[in-house]
């Protein structure tokens, strides 16, 4: 017994196959082309009938690496934790630069959500769930819970081409939020 | 061109039955990269994924209230259900690998692929978006036709007759997915000025959070830089375009192999190189692979006998 079987029957299935199967892949593949395309608004318009249907069987894509130019700065982020007693504490978030080879295989997804969510500024909504996480995994110590997480984005300009130099040692800071830890946050 | 011959040459393109080797070979290579998936996800399971995750299911569904396909989402949030589906992903990516119930699943990695992906969209990559979009399309090919055990149990029936071709729409597919990475990463890389002028490569080597070994050759060096820079366009533009034209395939399979393997010595991006190298296994002609695999049976006999013949004197 075929798979199609279940679906349709034999004889009708050989005489429809390959009109249903060319169907399936341009509407899919049309689909997939619209995704690719979607900043410009006609496609986008196009694709908007779709969206659910894309977007439920996770087909949307995107493969600009390093599109249309590579990201010119090093960046990475530092929390700092105050706790109840007014004790500050830093908190270093993943630094890829500073691990060894094993454990950067395992660690990449902290640059890439670092990266993306931190280092740009188009999910700024996450930056509070980035700050509930540090208070949670900084909640150590008995009737002295953490009361404000602040994260701080290092940036340091990759030099120009020309400049001949070494990537620079000094970073400009950013603050990206300051959030005070409620009770629930660190249940 | 008349309607009728596109008509033809879309029949052939589409319809024609192609050899099953190289698609079961891409089908080994898939599952074992989905178990590498599930290995680099293990040590910080619970921070992405868990009841406590680090971005919370109220913010993601407040960004995105569509319906989707999460099973982690089907159940109250625990982190024994989260190890269930993690567990089922990794069975069904053996499953995969070893080609048992090869269709089913590939179905079920796929749910569980695009399961991820969806209880937390800010994590995942491009090579992570192409594994589970490579995965749908292997629900429509016939992966474990050969080289699985699915074959080895369907010899056991009387009336076993070994598949020698299988229908080739599913394999064209996947090459047009592949295909289409290529096309997307060319077309959106032309309109930055540091591609034109050839300073690409020099920007990207000098992310340190990406670094892995240095480069062969120093991308400091303008001309260098200019080299990798504008050869990386090239290779690019060849996998989408002239992959095509049968005596120019392998030249340009083998300048796509060499470009994803020097990514992957300098830059720390685990799988997306490998997986873009597996799939490349896709467009090598099937006689050429069954030729290459006699020849290596062949070497191997002899290594065989001659270790054989030592031992016994």
């Amino acid at each position: 017994m075929e798979w199609s079987d279940l679906l349709i029957d034999r004889e009708l299935w050989k005489k429809l196959r390959k009109i249903i199967i060319s169907l399936f892949v341009i509407f899919n593949f049309t689909l997939i082309y619209l995704c690719l395309e979607r900043t410009n608004l006609l496609a986008a318009g196009m694709l908007k009938p779709f969206w659910n249907y894309v977007l439920f069987f996770g087909l949307e894509q995107d493969f600009s690496v390093f599109a249309p130019s590579p990201i010119q700065a090093n960046v990475h982020f530092v929390a700092t934790i105050t706790y109840k007693d007014g004790v500050c504490k830093i908190y270093n978030f993943q630094r890829l630069e500073r691990i060894n080879l094993a454990n950067k295989l395992t660690q990449e997804r902290w640059r890439k959500f670092l990266d993306d969510n931190l280092g740009s500024d188009r999910y700024p909504f996450l930056y509070k769930d980035i700050a509930k996480y540090v208070a949670r995994k900084n909640n150590e110590m008995k009737d002295n819970p953490p009361v404000v997480v602040c994260i701080y984005r290092y940036i340091a300009v990759v030099p120009p081409p020309e400049a001949k130099r070494k990537n620079p040692s000094v970073y400009s800071i950013m603050p990206l939020i300051s959030y005070e830890v409620k009770a629930e946050d660190l249940r | 061109m008349s309607l009728s011959r596109i008509l033809r040459l879309w029949d052939e393109f589409w319809f024609s039955d192609v050899s099953p080797k190289c698609l079961a070979l891409f089908r080994i290579f898939f599952g074992l990269l989905l178990l590498q998936f599930a290995l680099f996800l293990l040590p910080d399971l619970f921070t992405w994924y868990g009841p406590k995750a680090i971005v919370s299911a109220s913010s993601i569904a407040e960004a995105n209230p569509t319906v989707v396909l999460d099973l982690l989402n089907m159940a109250p949030q625990s982190n024994e259900w989260m190890l269930c589906i993690y567990g089922i992903f990794i069975l069904s990516a053996i499953c995969l690998t070893l080609g048992f119930c090869s269709r089913f699943f590939s179905v079920i990695c796929f749910m569980m692929l695009t399961t991820f992906y969806h209880h937390n969209p800010y994590l995942l990559n491009s090579g992570d978006s192409l594994m589970r979009v490579l995965c749908f399309w292997l629900i429509f090919s016939d992966s474990g036709a050969v080289w699985s055990i699915d074959d080895r149990l369907a010899r056991k029936k009387s009336n076993y007759k070994a598949k020698e071709k299988i229908a080739g729409w599913g394999v064209r597919c996947l090459q047009l997915q592949v295909v289409i990475v290529y096309f997307h990463a060319f077309v959106t890389k032309s309109p930055g000025w540091v591609w034109a002028n050839g300073s690409a490569v020099y920007f990207a080597s000098r992310l340190e959070n990406l670094m892995r070994f240095p480069f062969p050759l120093d991308p400091n060096i303008d001309w260098i830089s200019a080299m990798w820079t504008w050869g990386t366009l090239f290779v690019e533009f060849s996998l989408f375009t002239l992959i095509w034209i049968k005596e120019l395939r392998y030249y340009i399979l083998a300048l796509g192999v060499c470009l994803h393997l020097s990514i992957d010595w300098t830059m720390n991006i685990p799988q997306f190189e490998w997986l873009m190298m597996a799939t490349l296994i896709l467009f090598v002609y099937p006689n050429d692979l069954s030729q290459f695999l006699n020849w290596l049976k062949a070497k191997y006999s002899v290594l065989v006998k001659k270790d054989f013949a030592a031992g016994g004197s």
